[in-house]
């Protein structure tokens, strides 16, 4: 190193100005800090927003909405605690719903597959029942007709009863509901005087799809009722009556609302399902309840387990009213039947005592065949009766996607990411201090 | 009682302000660059000043500002280049002994590109070695190398009494 360019360096150098520093100099850096951390917040958001709105690899939400896999799944899997709202992102027609107590929501939820396999999330409010799902899938009846592709819910006035779930026609333009007018708890005045009535017959309506308006086809008390609809849509069996000992099946025109054949049930028969009619309209399948009526309060061999119900088919003639009995006796637990499939009933059958359930075929003269039907959550889900009957069964188990998630979880999400990335950062920072401390035992002082 | 991290600031600029601005002076050739030099990089300093406190070597943290802040003035402004006097083609010796070399000097650390300057600067101003100089600059030692070899060409070409210059490394 030679001194002589060192020297006229330190010559040149001297030359520089005095200087100084203007006051703010403090303040300005203050600023610039506050300018760097707006900037780095601002990109961490836009990030996080962009990763809101990016498909997932696996993600099978509503952009696939349209796709056509006609296949039902041989298991759906619970959702995740943060999927993503019905509300917010509706995913219809639907190839499944079940509920389930999985979710943040105190009360039990719905969970609404789509055809696209994406899982959605209806959280229900205290005492409200799932619905009946139509056989399109399209739409769901229960205090509200939901339609569940375009999410827009219509409130029915006056509210058909969740208590009986309303069955659909098999076209799922309307569907046969009932509107209770009893008043459940009798009550008096001041004088003793009855202020209500509890005897008060209710209306039987059809409920037109998608306006949602109301037709009375028929006035009865309802406390028993079924209903199943004829293959064309033209007639429906309904059973009424103030209790079991006191039932009917009553064969409604469902144009006119005219009676074409009432049949007294005993109190053990009942309509099997909303798919009793069989599909060449010359039957209607009836369920007769062979032991413990009032399942699952049936007394059983233990305290802790009550029996299991125990019931066999008949069929009734729609044109003589007559009733004929299968050969098969003591099926096990609580039927009723969905759907026909191969010219057999579809029946879900639930275990009232543990509430599991299992979808089952049973063709005549064969033993019952149990159809790969199975989801998480309570008790059986529900499927579309045109998927049921047409579709291919046994398809891939579904598990849904956990970035099909609601927005506050991106947030959430994001939050960790930016701790994480700050912990990095500052032990990145630490690390780097102590290699500097290091090396700043052997680097020079800069010249004064 | 303990000083706070403004009054430890102005502390460390009123104790380095000379040196920052002599090696400013240096790398820009101008007073006002280089007054605003050091303003940029002392706005950026306290800026993080805590942590570089708590890093326990503000010259180094400080150093490496003023360099990359000037490399990347350079950046910015290359495309509009001021005016610089012009260069003697090649000077003759130096008969009026080291005034007349310090202005050769500084016309032909003008015409070196920034790196070629601050390598200079560091190396035979601030006396850093090849290792600490490519550390500050964020540079490989062979880059520190070959910019030092270049720059002391120019310097020969255009300072004949200078023509004893040799690369060392240390």
């Amino acid at each position: 190193m030679t001194t002589t360019l060192h020297r006229v360096l330190v010559d040149l150098a001297g030359e520089a100005p005095s200087v100084r520093m203007p006051e703010d100099l403090w303040r300005r850096g203050r600023r610039l800090r506050w300018r760097r951390r707006a900037a780095g917040i601002l990109a961490c958001l836009l990030v996080s927003m962009t990763a809101m709105w990016l498909p997932s690899p696996n993600a099978t939400g509503s952009q696939f909405a349209g796709t056509d896999d006609r296949t039902l799944p041989a298991w759906a899997a619970q959702p995740y605690l943060w999927q993503q709202t019905f509300s917010e992102d509706p995913n219809g027609p639907a190839k499944l719903v079940f509920e389930t107590g999985h979710s943040l929501d105190l009360d039990t939820s719905l969970v609404v597959v789509g055809r696209d396999d994406s899982f959605r999330l209806v959280y229900l409010d205290p005492g409200e029942l799932m619905g009946s799902l139509s056989p399109d899938g399209r739409y769901l009846l229960g205090d509200n007709l939901v339609d569940l592709v375009t999410g827009q819910s219509r409130k029915l006035s006056p509210a058909v009863s969740s208590h009986w779930p309303a069955v659909w026609s098999p076209d799922s333009q309307s569907a046969v509901a009932v509107i209770g007018q009893d008043d459940v708890v009798p009550t008096t005045g001041p004088n003793g005087e009855r202020i209500n009535d509890s005897t008060r017959l209710d209306n039987i309506v059809i409920v037109s799809v998608p306006d949602g308006s109301l037709r009375v086809v028929h006035v009865a008390e309802a406390d028993v009722f079924r209903a199943a609809f004829s293959p064309d849509g033209t007639r429906v069996a309904i059973t009424v009556g103030r209790d079991a000992q006191n039932k009917e099946l009553l064969i409604l025109d469902v144009a006119t609302g005219a009676v074409q054949r009432a049949v007294p049930l005993g109190e053990r028969q009942q309509i099997a399902g909303s798919a009793a009619w069989s599909p060449d309209g010359n039957q209607l399948i009836l369920t007769f309840i062979e032991e413990c009526i009032t399942s699952p309060s049936c007394d059983g061999p233990t305290p802790d387990r009550p029996a299991r119900q125990r019931f066999h088919l008949q069929h009734l003639d729609v044109d003589t009213g007559t009733v004929t009995d299968e050969a098969v006796r003591g099926r096990q637990d609580r039927p009723n039947l969905i759907a026909w499939r191969q010219g057999a009933p579809v029946l879900s059958v639930t275990n009232d005592a543990d509430n599991s359930c299992a979808i089952v075929r049973l063709p005549a003269g064969q033993s019952p065949e149990t159809l790969p039907l199975r989801a998480a959550g309570y008790g059986c889900p529900s499927y579309p009766r045109n998927a049921l009957e047409q579709w291919t069964l046994d398809g891939p188990q579904l598990t849904p996607s956990p970035w099909q998630a609601q927005n506050w979880a991106y947030v959430v999400l994001g939050l960790i990411v930016l701790t994480g990335a700050a912990l990095v950062v500052k032990l990145g920072r630490r690390w780097r201090r102590r290699s500097m401390t290091q090396r700043s035992r052997v680097a020079p002082e800069p010249p004064r | 009682m303990t000083a706070g991290p403004a009054d430890s600031f102005r502390e460390y600029v009123h104790a380095r302000l000379g040196t920052l601005v002599r090696a400013a002076f240096l790398l820009t050739g101008d007073s006002y660059l280089a007054e605003d030099l050091v303003q940029q990089t002392l706005a950026k300093v306290a800026s993080r000043w805590e942590h570089i406190v708590a890093d326990g070597n503000p010259d180094a943290y400080v150093r490496r500002v003023l360099y990359h802040q000037h490399v990347s003035w350079w950046r910015r402004w290359r495309r509009e280049p001021l005016p610089v006097a012009a260069v003697p083609e090649v000077a003759g010796a130096d008969p009026h002994g080291p005034t007349t070399t310090a202005i050769a000097v500084r016309q032909a650390l003008a015409k070196l590109a920034p790196k070629q300057r601050a390598v200079l600067v560091l190396r035979y101003f601030e006396d850093l070695t090849e290792a600490q100089t490519a550390q500050v600059l964020g540079v490989s030692t062979g880059t520190v190398k070959s910019q030092a070899r270049d720059a002391l060409a120019r310097l020969r070409a255009v300072a004949p009494e200078l023509a004893d210059l040799q690369e060392v490394s240390k």
